[in-house]
């Protein structure tokens, strides 16, 4: 029987590398794993947010709660995370919404510099927090 | 007369449109740039005249401005942007959304994708621990990138409860630095700055943020 | 003696109908996840259970094993092997269900890509299918090799 486990297991193989190269759909794994607001809203663990937009747009409608930490301002920004953030909390950043690529840079940067594992990118911006049931 | 200007006004709102030689740019910044820069033409290739009306950038880091606002039919022109890098690394996307008057059928976005290079790396720039946990030394490790060698000469700490030990597994190549708090019973903040020989006159510091909570 | 014959006769015509509907629901299942890894990947990060580079490579090669597994039900040589595969991969699933489930997680199972059904009623199926698993094993003779 583990033969046949070893060959089908063996088998699968070949068209997941495939797919790992050329699907068209294939996950990066570079990038950081969206959630939706949703989603978000019913974790019942805590969690810290982080606001990826410029500071004026942070303290005029930030996520209560939220750190900003903007690309732009991090040498500064970073310390008021660092004070905010007890290692194994996952993170959700966030930016305006739409396509902004903001909060996948600063999650990325995150991810990459402190070693942040459960690090997530709020799918649709803060603008889907507000909406989201 | 009246339809006939409706008429001219649905067709000139499909003809109405810029068409952009490379609407994507690849850009490379180097260790040390402060800013990349891209220029994106375009020519008016409808048969009326198209205004650019606003132009909003995906972030504050990046500016994008054409050299006028209104073109001709057929006039071609140049929109400029500017990337201001600041501390990011890494691969950078910022997208340029262009609306014009009349509208374009679909929008304009152009891209700007910047590789900004780093000379060193390092595998982490942060290192924790909890109160009470084992003060066990963090490994950072760093990296010479580019052709040339890089000395790191010296790793010294902010807080004397922070020890900052630095090991050379290659001269100029690769380096380890070992960051220990004495004693995680009470919080720490503190900082290891990492110096090196290059350039001269003006050596590159690299800094470690540590902290006990 | 005309019970037992009555029993095997039954389980004659069970077995095989479970064989070949958890092979094709594997491969619908695995079909589904493979069209789009991309969408699969998120599924499994929202379970907050494995780091991305796991997560990724999961949604890469799951589908493809589920796939497989299922094709493997319908040759006699691979028989055994394509249960024992669908047996773990179902323990697996309902790990991670009921582990979403304590946890609260409001999630979809991403048990045929795209989303798919809560995690409750995606545990439950799970389970189903594993006892059926558990009863195809128990009532067929290992092929001897």
């Amino acid at each position: 029987m583990l033969r046949q486990v070893a060959l089908l297991m063996f088998l699968a193989a070949w068209p997941a590398l495939a797919a790992a190269f050329l699907h068209p759909s294939r996950p990066d794994p570079a990038r950081v794993p969206t959630v939706e607001a949703s989603t978000v809203r019913a974790w019942k663990t805590p969690f810290l947010w982080v606001d990826a937009r410029p500071r004026g747009e942070f303290l005029r409608n930030g996520i209560p709660g939220a750190i900003s930490l903007p690309e732009d301002d991090w040498e500064r920004s970073i310390d008021a995370f660092l004070d905010a953030w007890d290692a194994g909390t996952p993170v959700v950043v966030y930016c305006g919404g739409g396509d902004c690529g903001t909060s996948e840079s600063v999650a990325r940067r995150l991810r990459k510099e402190a070693g942040i594992t459960q690090i997530y990118v709020l799918k649709g911006g803060v603008g889907s927090w507000r909406k989201a049931p | 007369m009246r339809i006939f200007f409706l008429l001219a006004l649905i067709v000139g709102s499909a003809q109405a449109q810029l068409v952009w030689e490379k609407p994507v740019r690849n850009l490379r910044a180097q260790p040390g740039d402060e800013k990349v820069e891209a220029v994106f033409r375009f020519r008016n290739a409808g048969a009326f005249p198209v205004k650019i009306t606003q132009v909003v950038t995906s972030c504050g880091c990046t500016t994008a401005r054409a050299e006028k606002n209104l073109f001709a039919p057929g006039e071609s022109g140049e929109m400029t942007a500017v990337f201001k890098i600041g501390s990011r690394t890494g691969r950078q996307n910022k997208t340029i959304m262009v609306h014009t008057d009349p509208q374009s059928n679909t929008p304009i976005i152009l891209g700007m994708v910047t590789e900004i290079v780093e000379n060193v790396e390092l595998d982490r720039r942060i290192v924790l621990w909890s109160r009470g946990e084992q003060p066990v030394a963090r490994e950072i490790h760093v990296k010479v990138l580019q052709a040339d060698p890089i000395r790191i000469v010296r790793a010294e700490s902010s807080d004397p409860r922070l020890s900052a030990t630095l090991r050379e597994i290659t001269s100029g190549r690769e380096y380890v630095v070992l960051v220990k708090p004495a004693d995680t019973a009470s919080p720490l903040r503190g900082e290891v700055v990492l110096t090196s020989d290059s350039p001269a006159g003006s050596p590159q510091t690299f800094m470690v943020r540590a902290r006990v909570k | 003696m005309a019970k037992s014959s009555l029993k095997t006769s039954a389980l004659t015509r069970i077995v095989p109908c479970l064989r070949v509907g958890l092979a094709v629901l594997f491969i619908i299942s695995g079909a589904s996840k493979a069209w789009d890894p991309a969408a699969f990947a998120g599924d499994i990060a929202n379970y907050r259970l494995t780091p991305w580079l796991v997560t990724v490579a999961a949604a890469l090669y799951l589908p493809w094993l589920e796939i497989f597994a299922g094709i493997g039900f319908f040759s006699r040589r691979t028989r055994e092997g394509s249960l024992f595969i669908i047996s773990a991969l179902l323990v697996v699933f309902c790990g991670a269900l009921a582990s979403a489930w304590w946890r609260d997680l409001n999630i979809h199972c991403g048990c045929f890509g795209g989303g798919g059904s809560g995690v409750q009623f995606a545990l439950v199926r799970n389970v189903l299918l594993l006892m059926a698993c558990a009863f195809i094993a128990r009532t067929q003779p290992p092929r001897a090799d």
